[in-house]
Formats: C-alpha cells, structure tokens, sequence
C-alpha cells in the first residue's frame, strides 16, 4: 500500500455567525467536525453526501483555502495545518482545485491566456511568452484548440470551460488536485468525457484527486475509495467496489437506494428499498447522539444517548454507526474468507 | 383518449444573427392517464416545447410557423386569447422547474395559494373579495392547509404562515406542486421539477408525483434530462435532439434497446453502477441558426451515411408504439 499523500487528523472548520440585537449572540456552525481522511499518493478519493453535509468544506479545508479551526493536515508527512505566508504559497503549487460552476469560476474580464496563465506569473514569474507558450501545451493537454487562448469565457461551452478549469489547475503540476463537483453543470454526454479526460490525466501526471460529487454513479465509475459524509462527519469509509456491494451504514443504504438507475442490472446492486425522512438538519443545532438519528429506520436507543465512532470493522472499511458496530460481530469472517 | 396532441410543431426565432430555427417538426402526445417523458440534453428544445404549450413562450421573438397543438380537441394555437385562457385554467396545470425563484418572496405560501385558490377558474372576482374583506366561494387558508396536507408537508398549518425564503427546496416544490393541483387539471406539465435537489429528496419529491398521478388519474408530460428518473416515472419517453424527436418508445423498450444513434449514444454516457464503461458524444449540440442539413444530429453520428447529410429522416413506425426518425430505420431497411 502506497502511503498517504494527504491525511487529516481531527480536522474541523467552524463558521461563526453572531446574531441578535446587538451581535453578541454567536453561532457555530460545524461544517467539519472530527475529520480524519487520508488520500493515497495516486489514487482517487471520492467525497460524498447531500448538499448541507460538508464535502466542499472539508475538500477546500484540506488544501487549506480555509484555514482549519482544530486539527491537522499532513501533507508528504509536514504537517501544513498553521502554516502561513511564503510557505504556505509554496505548497499552493501542489495542490489546486477544480470548482462546481464553471461559469463563476472564470473572471470574464479576462481571456484564456491570462486565466490559466496567473498561477504561472504568481508562482515562477514567468514572461508573457513563456506563459502562453505553456498554456497552449496545456490547451492541448486538455484537448482544446490553440485558438481559444484569446477567447473569453462567455465564447465557450460548459465543458470548454470546464477544461479550462482543469488546465488553470494542473498549471503548476501539482500533486494533488480536489475536485468540487465538476461535472454537475454538464450534460451526460460532455460528463463522459470530461470523466474520461481526468483519468487520462491523473494517469498521464500521476495525479492525487479528491473527487466531491453527489453522484454515486460517477463515484462508482472513478473513484478508488468513498468517503460518505453526513452533517459534517463521516459516516462510512471504504474502497468504492466494497461500498457499492456492501453498505453498511443506514445512510449510505439510503443514498443508494435514491440513485435514478436506468437498466435492471443495476437493481440488483441497489440495497432494500429505502425512503429517507425528512431532510438533513441544520448544522446548527446537530442532534445529540448520532447525527443521523433523526432520519435513521434503524435507530435504538444507544443511538440517541451516546455518539457513534467511526470503527474499522472489515479490511480498510469503517463505519461510523452503532446498529453496524453490534450486527458486524459474524462479519469479520465472512471477509476473513474472502480476502486471501 | 389522447389529452395532448403535437402535430409538425415548427418555432424559429428571430435574433441579432439571423433566424434561429430551433424547434424542427416536433410531434407528440399524450394520452389519458398517461406518464410521458420528455428526455434531451440542454438546449435541446424540450423547455420551449413546454412553453409553447403553455402558451408562455414570448412572441416575438418567437414565432410558430406551422404545427398544432390539440388540447381535448381544441387547437390551442389558433384559440383567441379568452377561450384559450379558459381552456387551460381548467385542465392544464404547470410544476416549474426551479424551486428557489418561482415562489413569490415577499408574500407567505398561504398567501400564494390563497390567491390562486380564490382566482382559480374565474375571470373576475368581486372587489369585497378582492380585498379580503369577504370570503369567497372558498375559505382559501383552510383549503391551502388541506392542500399542503395531501402533498406530505408536516405541520401545514405553520408553513402556510411562512415566507419562502424560511423552507427547503424539497419543501417549496412540494408547495408548488400543491399549487399545481389546485385546480384538479387533467394534464401536468412538470419542467425539470427534481434537478435542483438533492437525490434523496428528489426521490420523495417523485414518489409523491406517481401517488398524485395515480389518485388523480392526471396525464402528465415530465420534461427531465435524467434518463433514471424517467424510467422511474414515465410509460413513454420521447428523446428530443436539437429541436427534432430522435424517437419515441415506451419506456423499458427505449431503455433496453434503444434504435437512434443518438439514444444509443445517450444510454452509453450514463455512468453505471454496475461499473461498466461509459463514454461521451463527440462534438456538440447544433447552432440553432445555422443548423445541420439533412438529420440535425449527423455532423456527431457514429453511423452517418450519406443520405444523412442530405435529407432529414422522416419519424417513421418501426415497431408497436415506436417511432424513430433515422435513415437506418426509413424505407423499412433496418441495420
């Protein structure tokens, strides 16, 4: 097994909100809280859940656009939880992103030279020519005409756009890249072949991706291993083959089970029938106990007293759920069988 | 019976750079107490056909250059104003497609569907009326509660107080689709009602569509660019392709076997949970104002031949409920 590019301890990210008549009364809203992720050097990992549940949070905590509240990062074993200035924009170069919406994520003063080529004026301070001598490679790279260094945003499609975005971050060759949903403005079409684009290139460059999508169906199709996130927290964690056959976690069920599948084979993968209640609270006032009690069908008692931990109860598979914890006693040997 | 019926439906629009011809031939229908699904990638026409119908698209700039629309028989496009109005208030019902802006903000839900209980059918209303002061054919907050009430929103009673702004997007597409079934219709037009949500609450969202559906025995046209939730939903799917029908089947057919290549195309984009590979369409949609001659869709085939580029396939029958509109299927030739 290859060792972590990128681990998080603890890692939490609280938003303050003070309100009332005088502003002294402050909210905390726990967008992250108690994280501990890992991405292997090469791999993909996947980061899902409802909107409200915290995955861009923790994805753009890690690659420290926010700064954590508690907890640390290790990026390459230094931990880069705290640090700041000069070496902070020094590790900026191994890790980019790629956003949600295109079409906001481009300045459209600005045509696709200048776009993908800031990173390289910020970061090596290279000359005009050098700079657009690079982005056309990376046009190419992205398989984009050299033409469109001089086209503004407005003149391109979706998944023109989306590919610019994709070379703004692979400008400086990072190491890893986090990806917040960047296909959920596409059409199918263009999805595929974006999805088939990335994994050229995370082949090609060697690439470490953080995947944030709501779509299990892409995650089951790019993705090594799945994080599933709920209110913050993780719920299950798992190699995306293991999760897909094996959910354990009510949530994860229920988030199967809510796929809009189109042929019959894939019904067959889809758990028992479930209909969540309700929808995720707020983040403000999370319930006692476990977070997902509100909308579990599953729930006991201990649920609503004590809170879960996330447990490791098969090879490299944890869950974060009582119910799982007490059924999973006859499972280990199931897998014990199976694994060699 | 068919509810809804679209003959030759042509619209071109008139812009700075020229014609944009961007519904081409469109026919379709829609039959009593039955789920139609309308299934196309963006810009693909299918919100202008809704709007067509609905009779909301802005004239100019378009312009409708030939077709029909049958609505119970009566030809919506060449009805006056008056008859037309009354026509769809009564039978003919809308769920729009994004739940954050179509509400009012400044007035409370109760408030909405209030106006909309109290104006329901009628053409005017007294001024005693009008200002609250009488209460009309109908108590309009006990109605609202009763309607919130069917479409599974817990404490009626409260949210009907509630300004938009305080509820969830599942909340307020259950709310508009509440208000959508005021009037009993007998067709639905729902554009797109899931896409902004989430998919657990997209799945509530739908079931609740298919119990109405089943209640009220509505005839439903659901416009939606996800394949899943029209197999989910719908007995039919037309595949709509830049302003023309690809094809038409009944849903498990079209799913299992699509015929266009376009539908093939589609299918295979979806990435399964079955881990099997997907993969995208070359190029990209049509220019509206230039299009493709001949098959709108031959510049991206995989199977183009040279008739393709030269004459537009008619929609020809080529099984039992099934039509496609492909030379590879015209003339009765098959693959």
């Amino acid at each position: 097994m290859s060792q972590a590019l990128i681990r998080t301890e603890g890692l939490c990210k609280y938003f303050f909100r003070s309100s009332g008549l005088l502003q002294r009364r402050e909210q905390v809203i726990k967008a992250a809280d108690a994280v501990d992720v890992a991405a292997r050097a090469g791999e993909t990992l996947a980061l899902v859940g409802e909107s409200g549940s915290g995955k861009t949070t923790l994805g753009k905590t890690m690659i420290r656009i926010y700064k954590p509240t508690k907890g640390k990062i290790w990026f390459n074993e230094e931990d880069i939880s705290s640090i700041v200035g000069a070496k902070l924009k020094k590790h900026r170069q191994y890790m980019q992103m790629v956003f949600q919406d295109p079409t906001s994520a481009l300045n459209p003063r600005k045509t696709v030279v200048d776009i993908v080529g800031l990173p390289l004026k910020i970061h090596q301070k290279l000359s005009r020519s050098a700079r657009r001598a690079r982005v056309r490679d990376l046009l190419e790279m992205v398989e984009l005409p050299a033409d469109f260094l001089y086209r503004y945003p407005h003149a391109l499609s979706g998944g023109q756009k989306q590919r610019v975005g994709v070379a703004r971050a692979l400008t400086l060759n990072p190491l890893l890249v986090v990806l917040d949903e960047p296909t959920s403005a596409l059409d199918v079409s263009v999805q595929a072949k974006l999805l088939a684009l990335l994994e050229r290139l995370r082949g090609q460059f060697k690439l470490t991706y953080v995947y944030i999508s709501h779509d299990l169906g892409v995650v089951r199709n790019i993705s090594d291993r799945t994080v599933v996130m709920y209110l913050g927290q993780i719920m299950e964690a798992a190699p995306t083959a293991e999760l897909f056959k094996r959910p354990l976690h009510p949530y994860t069920k229920a988030l199967l089970s809510a796929i809009p599948i189109i042929s019959d084979e894939e019904q067959d993968i889809i758990p028992e029938e479930i209909t969540l209640k309700g929808e995720i609270p707020s983040p403000l006032d999370v319930p006692p106990g476990c977070r997902f009690i509100s909308r579990c069908q599953e729930k006991t008692s201990i649920c609503k007293s004590e809170e879960p931990q996330l447990i490791e109860i098969a090879n490299d598979h944890y869950v974060n759920c009582h119910q799982c914890f007490s059924s999973s006693q006859q499972l280990p040997e199931e897998v014990a069988a199976q694994s060699p | 019976m068919t509810v809804l019926g679209i003959a030759k439906l042509k619209i071109h629009f008139d812009t700075i750079d020229g014609t944009a011809e961007v519904l081409d031939d469109v026919c379709l229908s829609v039959n009593e107490a039955e789920v139609v699904g309308l299934v196309g990638e963006t810009g693909c026409g299918k919100s202008v056909t809704a709007k067509t119908i609905l009779g909301s698209l802005p004239m100019p700039p378009g312009k409708v250059l030939d077709g029909k629309i049958l609505f119970f028989g009566d030809d919506l496009l060449r009805l006056d104003k008056r008859d037309r109005h009354r026509v769809m208030s009564e039978k003919m019902s809308y769920i729009p497609q994004d739940p954050m802006t179509s509400l009012n903000p400044v007035f409370t839900v109760g408030e909405q569907m209030g106006d909309l209980i109290r104006w329901q059918g009628r053409r005017r209303i007294g001024p005693l009326e009008f200002l609250g002061l009488r209460r009309g054919r109908h108590n309009s907050v006990a109605k609202a509660v009763q309607l919130l009430d069917r479409v599974e929103i817990p404490a009626p009673k409260e949210i009907v107080r509630r300004y938009p702004i305080e509820l969830s997007g599942g909340m307020r597409q259950r709310v508009l689709i509440a208000m959508a079934l005021i009037g009993r219709p007998s067709l639905l037009i729902a554009d797109e009602p899931t896409t902004a949500l989430d998919v657990t609450i997209q799945k509530g969202i739908l079931k609740l569509i298919e119990e109405k559906v089943e209640e009220e025995e509505l005839s439903v046209l659901y416009i939606t660019h996800n394949l899943g939730v029209a197999r989910r939903l719908c007995n039919r799917i037309y595949v709509m392709y830049g302003g023309t029908i690809a094809e038409t089947a009944r849903t498990k057919d079209l799913l299992k076997a699509p015929m266009h290549p376009y539908t093939c195309g589609l299918i295979r984009s979806i990435p399964k949970l079955t881990g099997d590979e997907f993969k995208g369409i070359d190029g990209r949609i049509p220019d509206y104002i230039d299009p493709p001659t001949g098959c709108r869709f031959h510049p991206r085939c995989p199977q183009v031949m040279e008739i393709c580029e030269q004459e537009k396939p008619e929609l020809v029958k080529v099984e039992e409920d099934r039509l496609v509109a492909c030379h590879l299927f015209s003339r009765g030739g098959g693959r």
